[in-house]
């Protein structure tokens, strides 16, 4: 009832008037009853008397009137919190501990939540965001596709449920030697975003008018401030991408940088596309190229199944003709509304680590357990005689989860300074870390704490406070504590047993965390020192625009320093290489990784021919004529086992996925075999087949490799200037082998990074844990070891019976945990390759350091066992 | 009690109290003095119980208190019946006058 609401919520606000009023009401009841008394002849002090005693008890009278008006539990609630500051300010090394343990933990799972939340959650800053959704579809044989330049014009026209559409092209490319990363837009993307210009104009329909019109572009807040120095006068400006003269239109507003998961720094109209990319030459594959992905904004009213069912169709009707297999299957539509969706693949990716830190705050929480547990030991007397005197359990309960939540206010407080100081190195690291020439490509996004953080914050402090409070409340009021309260406790009174089984928990986690971190790091040690199989050093990469190709090509040629200069259409190190799917003598539709290579790639990058012989010039400008294959050792075993892979033939077989530029080889005869390298990325393992189709050097949408002598930095640097000087903005991406090596490992060692320090704290946390907990049951056992003492045990008797007590806990904590850390590298095996689940340095590696810890932790303690002064012991009052 | 005086039945203070507005609005003392003189004395009312029901009916909205004047010149909290009041009354009459036939009924029977 709001009414019924609003009188108790006045009561709460104005509490003090509110109980001054209800005072004056029954003082004035009194009174009158009083005169009324003395008017029948009463002597005055008689009559307030009877007046009082007509009127019964005034105190449960007025606490019964205030109780009506307010909620009980609101003021049971005050009370507890007011009990519960004025205990803890007689505890500050308690509330000390317990900020700090509880702190890191929760610290870890706030830095996490603030990345989930900045980059999944945080709606961008455009207009309603919620209703936009990027488009694609997929063929019935599972093949992705976006939309050619006329498909995309056709659509926009196309009423399929969307109310606004726009196309876009990521854009990679270099400006003044540095990397950028920008989108080729159409005309309305800013319209449809609803963003307005910081300065200058945004673009309008009107610069995307014609195919190679609109030679201007917008630049992002980020890169007018960073590149071009805030410069207030910029509109009107030029800047040249690509070799093409563009004028800066303007600026977006801060904050703005598309919708993607890192921000873009320029835009530019989408009738650019050819002049920039410089394809003109040949214009068939333009054409045909499904380049353009489409945006669209869901009309209100129509559901996202509706639009994609709509879009399916309309997508049927206009391509008619088509393989049953390459027809449209399901349309798929992926929502805009933060800068990443929320996917299985992301909560699998995330969810390891959300485990790894989740246990470590379950550690953290065993630990104030048995903390909380030793002060509700403490506390028995205070309790028990409450519930002799008739308190509820629950309403204690109750009360010492108040306790708890207190506590975990402030552990709140360090977690969020965690979290913040945690982004904080964490940027700071990955910037320090990352080869030099990646770095530019790194913008993380904003990650300020928001509203959402806070809750967070909060809700886990409270859930902290349920998981670490629970237990030693329903403990600590355990009914038969008022006979424990009379100090007769032996009997049943075991809250040992429940401390042990915390213990035992703890360490069974830390073992599983050590274990894992121990395998990730070797693993990142072998990926580290991974061989890719060539010679990574005095290589450099670089892609270039696709006109300038044959005047790069002859100018880097020319540069001195230079040794070699190769072509391949996969780099050897930028992601796993396609695969084409083939028929052989023995096999048939074996699908197998292949690039295609100029001969003079496998000098390049220090790759030798091991069998055989590699391509002659002829078979490379053959187009797939010549019918020649290069495989790589693996192949040669494993499609070919116990036969001489020289000589065999290798047959496309027909499949719809052996498209574009692999589709000329029908069939080819292995001509050589080379060694086994890393298939464009490290964390597969070297020896999967893979096979090597000739092409020529100059064949278009391939990787320049160049072989230098001397420092390839330097080098990389020379060549950009010379095939610069030789065509303006012709470079698009320059790298050194060894830097994208570098970056491949990245992951390994930062995830290895990430392992140690989760392991450490785990272990620590469980260290401490051990150590409470041993010197707990020490300090509780002193009379009993004082008696034994006394009676001649040996010193050196009672601490080691107190370590075989620890070693005990630590051995069955060590067992569950090596079962977990089992199951879990079996995870981890199935994500990565190189991950050796039976890796058993890792396993013994783990088990020394978490037994070790565990018996140095109870051994500082279990000293004290010996230590024991039977007189003292046994004169104290337990 | 067997000096001749009932014990209120639970609840049926605040149906009381809501009668006895009914009339006219009044304050805390007034209230205790009708209640005896309307029962001819028969009921025993704990004047201290009367002011957590008063406040009990006010959260539920149906009466109303306000700071006034009482007959002596003196400032008092006076009470008057809602509409909300008026309907919970008529309501609470109805269901205590079928209450009291029933049980009649079933007292007469032998």
């Amino acid at each position: 009832m709001l009414s019924e609401f609003l009188v108790r919520l006045r009561a709460l606000v104005f509490r003090g008037r509110e109980d001054a009023e209800l005072d004056e009401e029954l003082r004035y009841h009194l009174e009158r009853e009083t005169e009324r008394n003395v008017s029948r002849g009463m002597h005055p002090r008689e009559a307030a008397d009877a007046a009082r005693r007509s009127f019964g008890n005034p105190t449960v009278a007025t606490e019964q009137a205030r109780d009506a008006w307010r909620w009980p539990r609101l003021e049971e609630l005050r009370q507890d919190v007011h009990y519960a500051m004025r205990s803890f300010r007689r505890a500050p090394a308690l509330v000390t501990t317990v900020a700090i343990t509880i702190g890191v933990g929760l610290g870890l799972l706030v830095t996490t939540f603030t990345l989930f939340n900045a980059y999944v959650l945080r709606p961008l800053a455009v207009r309603d965001p919620y209703a936009l959704y990027d488009v694609g579809w997929r063929a019935r044989n599972g093949v992705y596709h976006a939309f050619t330049r006329d498909q995309y014009t056709r659509l926009s026209r196309a009423d399929v449920g969307f109310t606004q559409t726009f196309g876009y092209r990521n854009l990679f490319t270099r400006l003044n030697g540095r990397a950028m990363v920008g989108q080729l837009v159409s005309g309305n993307y800013f319209d449809v975003l609803g963003v307005p210009p910081a300065l200058g104009r945004v673009m309008t329909p009107a610069d995307d008018a014609a195919p190679g019109s609109g030679p201007v572009v917008v630049l992002s807040h980020d890169t007018w401030r960073v590149q071009f120095g805030g410069d207030s006068t910029i509109v009107g400006k030029h800047v040249r991408l690509n070799g093409v003269q563009l004028t800066i239109i303007g600026v977006t507003p801060k904050g703005f940088g598309g919708l993607n998961s890192w921000p873009f720094e320029f835009w530019v109209p989408l009738s650019m596309a050819e002049p920039l990319s410089g394809w003109k030459r040949i214009q068939t594959i333009a054409k045909s190229a499904e380049d353009i992905r489409m945006v669209g904004r869901v009309a209100p009213g129509v559901t996202t199944d509706q639009a994609a069912s709509r879009l399916a169709a309309w997508l049927r009707n206009d391509m008619p003709v088509a393989k049953p297999e390459s027809r449209v299957g399901q349309v798929q539509m992926v929502s805009q509304a933060t800068s990443m969706p929320l996917s299985p693949e992301l909560i699998a990716a995330f969810s390891p680590i959300v485990i790894a830190f989740g246990l470590v705050m379950l550690i953290a929480c065993a630990n104030v357990a048995n903390m909380m547990l030793a002060r509700g030991l403490a506390r028995q007397r205070e309790v028990g005689i409450r519930l002799a005197l008739g308190a509820g359990r629950s309403r204690l309960i109750r009360q010492m989860l108040t306790e708890s939540i207190v506590l975990a206010l402030p552990a709140g407080l360090v977690a969020f300074a965690v979290s913040r100081i945690a982004i904080d190195l964490g940027t700071r690291a990955m910037l320090a870390t990352l080869p030099a020439e990646y770095t530019p490509y790194v913008r993380p996004i904003d990650l300020a704490p928001d509203a959402r953080v806070f809750l967070f914050v909060l809700g886990a402090a409270i859930v902290a406070a349920v998981l670490f409070g629970t237990l030693p409340a329903l403990q600590a009021t355990r009914p038969d504590i008022v006979r424990a309260s009379r100090g007769d406790f032996d009997t049943q009174f075991r809250p040992s047993r429940l401390r042990n089984a915390l213990v035992i928990g703890q360490i069974g986690v830390s073992v599983l965390l050590m274990t894992c971190a121990g395998i990730l790091l070797r693993s990142a040690r072998d990926a580290q020192d991974l061989d890719p199989g060539f010679k990574a050093r005095d290589v450099v990469l670089m892609e270039v625009l696709e006109r300038s190709r044959s005047r790069v090509l002859d100018a880097v040629a020319l540069e001195p320093g230079v040794r070699d200069v190769a072509s391949a259409s996969s780099y050897p190190l930028d992601g796993d290489f396609p695969r084409v799917m083939i028929n052989t003598a023995t096999d048939s539709n074996v699908r197998v990784r292949y690039n295609l290579v100029s001969p003079s790639y496998f000098s390049s990058i220090g790759l030798p021919v091991v069998r055989g012989r590699n391509f002659t010039e002829a078979e490379a400008h053959g187009g797939g004529a010549g019918g020649a294959v290069l495989v790589s050792a693996g192949a040669a075993k494993g499609l070919w086992p116990g036969t001489d892979a020289i000589g065999q033939s290798i047959a496309l077989a027909s499949d719809p996925m052996n498209r574009g530029n692999v589709a000329p080889y029908r069939s080819a005869r292995v001509v050589g075999v080379v060694a086994d390298a890393a298939p464009g990325w490290i964390g597969i393992s070297s020896d999967v087949p893979v096979l090597y189709y000739p092409q020529p050097l100059d064949a278009p949408t391939s990787a320049i490799i160049v072989r230098v002598a001397g420092d390839a930095m330097v080098m990389r640097d020379r060549i950009e200037r010379a095939a610069t000087v030789a065509d303006s903005g012709s470079v698009q991406e320059i790298h050194t082998l060894a830097s994208s090596f570098a970056l491949q490992a990245f992951p390994f060692r930062s995830g290895y990074l990430l392992a140690m320090i989760v392991g450490v704290l785990a272990l620590g946390l469980t260290i401490t844990g051990v150590y409470g907990v041993i010197g707990y049951v020490v300090a509780q056992r002193r009379r009993e070891f004082g008696i034994r003492i006394a009676l001649g045990a040996e010193p050196i008797g009672l601490v080691i019976h107190v370590l075989r007590q620890a070693l005990r806990l630590a051995v069955i904590g060590f067992g569950i945990g090596m079962t977990m850390a089992l199951a879990a590298s079996r995870g981890f095996a199935a994500v990565l390759e190189n991950v050796n689940t039976y890796d058993l340095r890792g396993y013994v590696t783990a088990a020394v350091v978490v037994l070790g810890a565990c018996v140095v932790a109870a051994y500082l303690p279990s000293r004290r066992a010996g230590k024991v002064n039977a007189v003292e012991a046994l004169r104290a009052d337990s | 009690m067997g000096s001749g005086k009932t014990d209120l039945l639970q609840g049926t203070l605040d149906l009381i109290v809501l009668k006895l507005l009914r009339a006219a609005p009044a304050n805390g003392w007034e209230l205790t003095q009708s209640i005896q003189v309307v029962s001819k004395g028969v009921l025993d009312v704990n004047y201290g119980s009367l002011y957590p029901a008063l406040r009990r009916l006010e959260a539920k909205g149906w009466i109303k208190g306000k700071w006034g004047i009482s007959e002596n010149n003196r400032r008092a909290r006076f009470y008057e019946l809602t509409t909300a009041g008026r309907k919970q009354l008529d309501a609470e009459r109805a269901e205590w006058e079928r209450f009291s036939n029933a049980l009649g009924l079933i007292l007469r029977a032998d």
